[in-house]
């Protein structure tokens, strides 16, 4: 990752997060065309890792936060 | 057979996992066990290839790089995703157990399980909705954390997930690697001295270091053994300044040794003195006693320590907490003797914590017992309790008739409505006698993991699972003995 205060880090996830939950709407409304590599569950991977890094949207630590 | 563990939760957990991956083995003679952490963590990881065939890790800074940019670019991290996907999915591992809980995990399973792939932890139906398919998870998911009453240690619930049982065996010391321990800070802590972690993942886990300093002075003072602070480079700052407001003698090594050489640490340790963390995980493979200070945000219940001799205090608040106390408790440990302030003792790993005093919420976990492992239902607490249970068989009537109503007309609109709202009044049950929790917890769980599935089924699945319901809470609602009602106990519900 790049070398990036922390407040960056957290403003770049989170645009990178709403291009996701972006890109999961077109590819479920056929926007967008799935690819091998992007489809619903795929981009839904990838919001989830992305959340991961973000406190607000995971809120609590480790094995037990997550429903 | 070729067998998938992922836990991609932190070092504690990791060290938990170690007793299921022995087992499997066991239960499984011949398996290839493969194991994925994140990169992060991966030197919790066991080392022995006749443990873990196939180390796997995840890292996600690299998956994420393409992401940190003013222009994000996401297919290039879909494709680092898509790598990693496809070198576990080509494996064709035929079981995948999810220790994880978290909703990538339940994705990444998704994505990895291959046709055939018998699947226990979370993972996704088709629709992307959760799909839990065993019991075990499904315990996980409605009753653990610091909110619930369980009383099953994660290590066992691993195990059960995992579908096997541990046996003492399988709590053996990870093997002491040469190459990865240095001699200084082992020469330097010596053999049989009393180690405190005084840092933890959350500083709500542990003391202030003002409280660390009169425990470690009380310590000094109390006994001859060599005192030695233990942690990560993280908590450096923290232990050099209960060091430096020590007046005694103490070996400090925060910050100076890898978690092999932490482990050696521990293994040559009387004692080890913490809060929850890695070390206290780490203790119950090596079998050194812990006396583990226990604050609100965690249950000891649930990740306390599992070797034999250990002891746990709970400190709902450390100012309420007398040092001295603590010392006292901590030499009585090495003595053999007790003093009043512990409130359960472990008398090994594969026996169950024995309270030295009633603990709270014994009720809730009477119930839980009573309804995931078919022991006796407890007598109701209290004249609430029933009537709650009365609002609650009530409300399930209401969905009972809405279920009738959806089998004559599946899109009677109203009823799927009303069916809707019973979720919100169980909320509002719930609010007014939390002791019910257990039970409301455990039918929305059941009821979650029907999942996605033709119209007809889904309505007759709702209905058994409301069925399952009525069976569980009958039992008190024909039953009134054993608590007196009162003229101020009726539940009263919001609209």
């Amino acid at each position: 990752m790049k070398h990036s205060p922390e407040k960056d880090l957290q403003h770049f996830l989170k645009l990178a997060c709403a291009q996701v939950r972006h890109q999961i709407k077109e590819v479920n409304t056929g926007a967008r065309k799935k690819t091998k590599i992007c489809t619903s569950s795929r981009l839904r991977l990838l919001e989830e890792l992305i959340k991961e890094q973000i406190p607000n949207e995971n809120p609590g630590t480790a094995a037990r936060t997550a429903r | 057979m070729k067998i998938l563990v992922l836990q991609l939760a932190r070092l504690g957990d990791i060290y938990q996992t170690w007793p299921t991956l022995r087992a499997l083995h066991r239960s499984f003679p011949g398996a290839e066990v493969h194991f994925l952490t994140r990169t992060k963590f991966a030197a919790a990881a066991p080392r022995d290839p006749g443990l873990v065939h196939r180390h796997w890790t995840l890292d996600t800074r690299e998956v994420l790089t393409p992401l940190v940019d003013e222009k994000p670019d996401v297919d290039k991290s879909l494709e680092k995703l898509d790598v990693f996907c496809e070198q576990l999915k080509a494996e064709g591992f035929d079981r995948i157990v999810n220790l994880s809980f978290s909703p990538f995990s339940s994705y990444l399973v998704q994505e990895i399980a291959g046709e055939g792939c018998e699947i226990r932890g979370y993972t996704r139906f088709k629709d992307d909705t959760l799909c839990i398919p065993d019991d075990g998870s499904a315990y996980f998911y409605a009753q653990v954390g610091t909110g619930g009453a369980s009383r099953i240690h994660v290590t066992d619930l691993f195990a059960h997930i995992a579908g096997i049982e541990l046996t003492l065996a399988d709590w053996a010391p990870p093997a002491t690697d040469a190459a990865a321990v240095g001699a200084a800070a082992l020469g330097e802590a010596g053999n049989g001295s009393i180690l405190i972690h005084v840092g933890a993942s959350d500083p709500g886990k542990t003391f202030s270091w003002s409280k660390w300093s009169q425990i470690v002075k009380g310590l000094a003072s109390g006994q001859r053994r060599k005192i030695v602070l233990i942690g990560s480079a993280e908590e450096a700052d923290w232990a050099e300044r209960i060091a430096a407001n020590v007046s005694a003698p103490v070996v400090n090594l925060v910050g100076r040794t890898n978690l092999m050489e932490l482990t050696e640490l521990i293994r040559s340790s009387a004692l080890l003195i913490g809060g929850d963390s890695a070390p206290v995980q780490i203790a119950s493979l090596t079998g050194t006693p812990v006396l583990n200070v226990s604050f609100p945000m965690v249950s000891f219940w649930e990740t306390g320590p599992r070797s034999g001799g250990s002891r746990v205090v709970v400190v709902e608040d450390e100012s309420a907490l007398v040092s001295d106390d603590l010392v006292s408790e901590a030499l009585a440990m090495l003595d053999g003797g007790s003093t009043p302030l512990s409130v359960v003792r472990i008398p090994g790993p594969v026996y169950p914590y024995v309270e030295t005093r009633p603990m709270p919420r014994a009720f809730e976990w009477e119930l839980l017992k009573a309804v995931y492992m078919s022991e006796t239902f407890p007598e109701a607490p209290h004249a609430l309790f029933l009537n709650a249970v009365d609002r609650l068989v009530d409300v399930n009537q209401l969905a009972r008739e809405q279920i009738e109503s959806l089998r004559k007309n599946p899109y009677n609109q109203t009823a799927a409505s009303i069916l809707d709202r019973v979720d919100e009044i169980m909320d509002q049950i719930l609010v007014m006698v939390p002791e019910l929790g257990p039970i409301v917890r455990w039918f929305k769980t059941e009821r979650l993991r029907i999942g996605p599935m033709e119209v007809a089924r889904l309505i007759e699945q709702t209905d058994v699972t409301h069925k399952n319901l009525g069976d569980v809470i009958a039992l008190y609602s024909s039953v009134r003995s054993g608590a007196q009602e009162g003229p101020d106990d009726d539940v009263v519900l919001g609209s």
